[in-house]
C-alpha cells in the first residue's frame, strides 16, 4: 500500500490530502485531479479574482440579474436553507461588514459605520429565482462560509471515483474522510485548544463523514482585553460572543460546518439549538465548559 | 409532528447541489401559470372582398385562456399539465378568384363563426444522471374536430454536460367532422368521418461553445397522411399524403459590453413535397433593466419568413386541374413580425407581457415570387399576459 501526502495551499489556508493506494501512479494521477477540483472551486468563487463567477454576481449589483450555472444555483438553494434553518443568522450578504471591521487594526468601528453597513446586509433583500440572482445596489454576496467545505466534499468525490478508499482530505481545518486507515483504525482529528491552537482539546475518531470546525480563535482582535471574533451577527453588525469553537461530524464537510457556523452566531442558545438537530457535535464556551457528544 | 432538523434539510439540500460532472436537475419547485392572449386579425382591404352577405371584412379575433402545472415528483421526475381554452369569432376566407376588373378578391363567409377548442396534455419526465426520458399524450377537441397525439422524447448529455442529443418521436390522429354538413353537402359531407394522421421525428444536438454562447442544430420530418384539405373552402383539393423536412440552427450568445445582455438567433428552412419551400429568420435580444426601483426584463424580437408557393395554389377558380387551393397559407409571400416581451420578477412571482405585429405581402419573398396573387393573407397583432408562480 503506497501512501501519498500531499500538501499545498487554496482558498488562503494550508491544505493536505492523507490517500492510500496499492498502485502509485493511480494514486497520484488522484491527488492530481483531487487538487484540481479544489483549485476550480477557488477560482469560480474567489472574491479576489475579477472573473470568477462570485464576482460576476457582484459586479451586476443593482443593474441587473445574472443567469448562474447549475452549481452554483446549487449553492445558493444551499445558501437560502441555511438563512432559513438559521432563523436568519447565516446570511451570505454579511460580507459588507468587512467594510467597518478591520481585524488587523485594534479600533472598534463607530456604531453609525455600523449602521451605514446594516441596511445593505440582508439575505431577504436579494432576488435569487433559482435561476437568477439579483442584488441591489452596493449588495454582495460571500461564498467564502461554505465554498471551502463544499470542496472538501468535491474533493473527496473526487478519490472516491478514481478508487482511492483510505484517506482523508484536510481544507484547512474541514476534513472529509474516505475512509478508515489501511489498518482499519480510525483517523483521529484534533479540535484545537482555542485558548492554545497549538494543542488539541479534544480527539474526534472518524472513519467516514467529514468534520467541519468553528472557533473564534481564527481571526479575531483584542480591545481593552475583550475579544472580537470575524463571525458577525448580522442582525446587530456586532461579533458574536459565547462559543469559543464549535465542531460538528456529519456525512458531509458542507453541512458540518454550516451548522458550526450556525451555532456560532445562535451564541447562548448553541447548546440547546444542535441538540435539537440531532447533531453530533463538540463545544467549548467562553467558560471553557464542554458539550456535545465527546466530553 | 417533529419539525425537520437543519441536520437533515441541509444534508439533502447538500446532496443536491449538482457538481459539474452531474447532469440534468428535476425542477424542485412546483410551478403555476395562468396566460391569457388575444389574437387579432386585421380588417381586410374593403376592395378586395366579396362578402356572401353584409360586407364583412373583419377576419378572426381569437382568447386563449391557458393554465399550466409543473410538479417535481422524488427529485427524479416531472409532471407536466396544461390546459388551455380557445374561443374563436369572426368570419374567414372560404375562397378566391378574379374579379370583371382583372383583380383577385376573397369570398369571406359573412355569417360570424362562433366556436371554441379545448385543448389538454400531459407530460411526464424522467431525470437521470446522464439525462431525460419524458413521454406526453395530448387531446384537442372543437364541435367540428377531434385530435389526439402521443410523443416520446430524450435527452442524452456528454462531455461534461457540453453536448447534449435530443430526439422525440410524435404520433397523431384527428377526425373531422365539419359543420353544417348537411346543409352545404360538397366537400363538408365528403369530409365528414374523415381522418388524418402525421408522424413526427426531431433529431438535434446541442452544444457549449464556449462560457458564452451555445448553438442548436435540428432536424425534423413529419410524414401526414389522410383528409388533408380545407372542407370549408368552396374548392380545396389537396393531395392525401405530404412530407416535411426541417432543419433548425439555435444561435445563443451572451454579449457582456452594455452591462450585458442575451442575443438569440433562430433560423428554419422548410421544405415539402407540395412544392413549398420555406425560411425563417428570428432574432431576438434580452436585457435586464432598472426602472424606478422595477426590476425588469425586456426582449425584442423581430422574425422573417418568406415562402414559395404549392405547386398547386392557384386563384383562378375556374382551373380545371386535378389538385387546387387558393389557401393563402400555401401562396408565396413573406411576412415580418416585430414584438417584444416584458418580464417582472417579484420574489416568487413572475409575469410576463408580450405584444406583436405580423404583416404579410405577397410581394415580400425574397426569393421564388410568382405572377399569382394572393389577397387573403392576414396581418394580426397577439397580446398576452401572463403570471407564473413558484412555490
Amino acid at each position: 500500500m503506497h501512501a501519498g501526502v500531499h500538501e499545498f495551499r487554496a482558498m488562503g489556508s494550508p491544505c493536505s490530502f492523507h490517500v492510500f493506494h496499492e498502485n502509485e501512479e493511480k494514486l497520484n494521477k488522484a491527488i492530481a485531479l483531487a487538487q484540481q477540483e479544489v483549485i476550480r472551486l477557488e477560482k469560480k468563487y474567489s472574491r479576489f479574482l475579477n472573473d470568477s463567477v462570485l464576482s460576476d454576481i457582484n459586479n451586476q449589483a443593482g443593474i441587473q440579474s445574472v443567469q448562474v450555472d447549475s452549481e452554483t444555483a446549487g449553492l445558493l438553494n444551499y445558501a437560502a436553507l441555511c438563512f432559513e434553518q438559521s432563523d436568519a443568522l447565516f446570511d451570505i450578504t454579511s460580507g459588507v461588514f468587512r467594510r467597518v471591521w478591520d481585524f488587523k487594526s485594534t479600533r472598534l468601528p463607530e456604531q453609525s459605520a455600523v449602521n451605514e453597513v446594516l441596511q445593505y446586509v440582508g439575505y431577504e433583500k436579494i432576488n435569487w429565482n433559482g435561476n437568477s440572482i439579483f442584488l441591489p445596489t452596493h449588495m454582495e454576496i460571500d461564498l467564502g462560509g461554505v465554498v471551502k467545505e463544499y470542496a472538501a466534499d468535491c474533493a473527496r468525490q473526487v478519490f472516491l471515483e478514481n478508487e482511492i478508499h483510505h484517506g482523508l482530505v484536510n481544507l484547512g481545518g474541514d476534513i472529509a474522510v474516505l475512509g478508515e486507515k489501511p489498518d482499519l483504525s480510525p483517523w483521529y482529528v484534533g479540535v484545537r485548544n482555542p485558548q492554545q491552537p497549538q494543542q488539541a482539546i479534544v480527539d474526534i475518531p472518524l472513519t467516514q463523514g467529514a468534520i467541519a470546525t468553528s472557533g473564534y480563535y481564527e481571526r479575531y482582535m483584542l480591545v481593552d482585553g475583550e475579544r472580537y471574533c470575524h463571525i458577525i451577527n448580522p442582525m446587530t453588525g456586532w461579533p458574536v460572543r459565547y462559543c469559543a469553537t464549535v465542531s460538528v461530524v456529519s456525512p458531509s464537510c458542507l453541512v458540518s460546518g454550516s451548522l458550526a457556523t450556525i451555532a456560532m452566531l445562535k451564541q447562548n442558545e448553541a447548546v440547546t439549538w444542535l441538540e435539537e438537530q440531532g447533531a453530533v457535535f463538540f463545544l467549548q464556551n467562553h467558560e471553557a465548559q464542554h458539550f456535545g457528544s465527546f466530553c | 409532528m417533529k419539525k425537520q432538523t437543519a441536520l437533515s434539510a441541509l444534508t439533502m439540500s447538500a446532496l443536491a447541489i449538482p457538481n459539474v460532472t452531474d447532469a440534468a436537475v428535476a425542477p424542485d419547485k412546483k410551478t403555476l401559470s395562468l396566460r391569457y392572449t388575444q389574437y387579432k386579425e386585421a380588417p381586410m382591404p374593403q376592395e378586395r372582398v366579396q362578402a356572401v352577405s353584409g360586407s364583412s371584412t373583419g377576419r378572426y379575433d381569437i382568447d386563449i385562456l391557458q393554465f399550466r402545472f409543473l410538479t417535481p415528483i422524488q427529485n427524479k421526475y416531472s409532471l407536466d399539465t396544461s390546459v388551455s381554452y380557445e374561443t374563436m369569432s369572426g368570419a374567414s376566407a372560404y375562397g378566391s378568384s378574379v374579379n370583371a376588373d382583372g383583380q383577385t378578391e376573397v369570398h369571406m363567409s359573412g355569417a360570424s363563426i362562433e366556436e371554441s377548442r379545448l385543448d389538454a396534455s400531459l407530460q411526464g419526465t424522467r431525470y437521470f444522471k446522464e439525462g431525460t426520458l419524458g413521454s406526453s399524450v395530448a387531446i384537442s377537441t372543437e364541435n367540428d374536430y377531434e385530435s389526439m397525439a402521443l410523443g416520446v422524447s430524450g435527452s442524452l448529455e456528454l462531455y461534461q454536460k457540453h453536448t447534449t442529443l435530443l430526439s422525440s418521436l410524435s404520433v397523431s390522429h384527428d377526425e373531422l367532422s365539419p359543420t353544417d354538413a348537411d346543409l352545404y353537402q360538397g366537400a363538408r359531407l365528403e369530409a365528414d368521418g374523415e381522418n388524418k394522421r402525421s408522424f413526427s421525428l426531431y433529431q438535434g444536438l446541442s452544444q457549449v461553445l464556449d462560457k458564452f454562447s451555445t448553438l442548436q442544430i435540428g432536424m425534423g420530418y413529419t410524414h401526414l397522411s389522410g383528409y388533408l384539405s380545407d372542407p370549408y373552402r368552396t374548392r380545396d383539393d389537396r393531395p392525401d399524403s405530404r412530407e416535411q423536412s426541417t432543419l433548425s440552427l439555435q444561435y445563443r450568445y451572451y454579449l457582456r459590453s452594455f452591462g450585458g445582455m442575451a442575443l438569440h438567433w433562430d433560423y428554419r428552412y422548410y421544405q415539402d413535397d407540395w412544392g413549398i419551400l420555406a425560411n425563417t429568420i428570428s432574432s431576438s435580444v434580452w436585457k435586464d433593466v432598472e426602472v424606478s426601483g422595477l426590476h425588469l426584463t425586456l426582449a425584442p424580437n423581430v422574425r422573417y419568413h418568406w415562402q414559395h408557393a404549392a405547386d398547386f395554389y392557384s386563384v383562378d377558380a375556374s382551373s380545371n386541374s386535378e389538385l387546387y387551393s387558393s389557401d393563402y397559407r400555401l401562396s408565396a409571400y413573406g411576412a415580418v413580425s416585430v414584438g417584444i416581451d416584458l418580464q417582472y420578477h417579484h420574489q416568487d412571482t413572475s409575469f410576463t407581457l408580450s405584444l406583436s405585429q405580423y404583416v404579410s405581402d405577397e410581394d415580400w419573398g425574397a426569393t421564388g415570387s410568382q405572377d399569382t396573387e394572393t389577397p387573403a393573407l392576414v396581418d394580426f397583432t397577439t397580446f398576452s399576459l401572463g403570471v407564473d408562480y413558484h412555490f
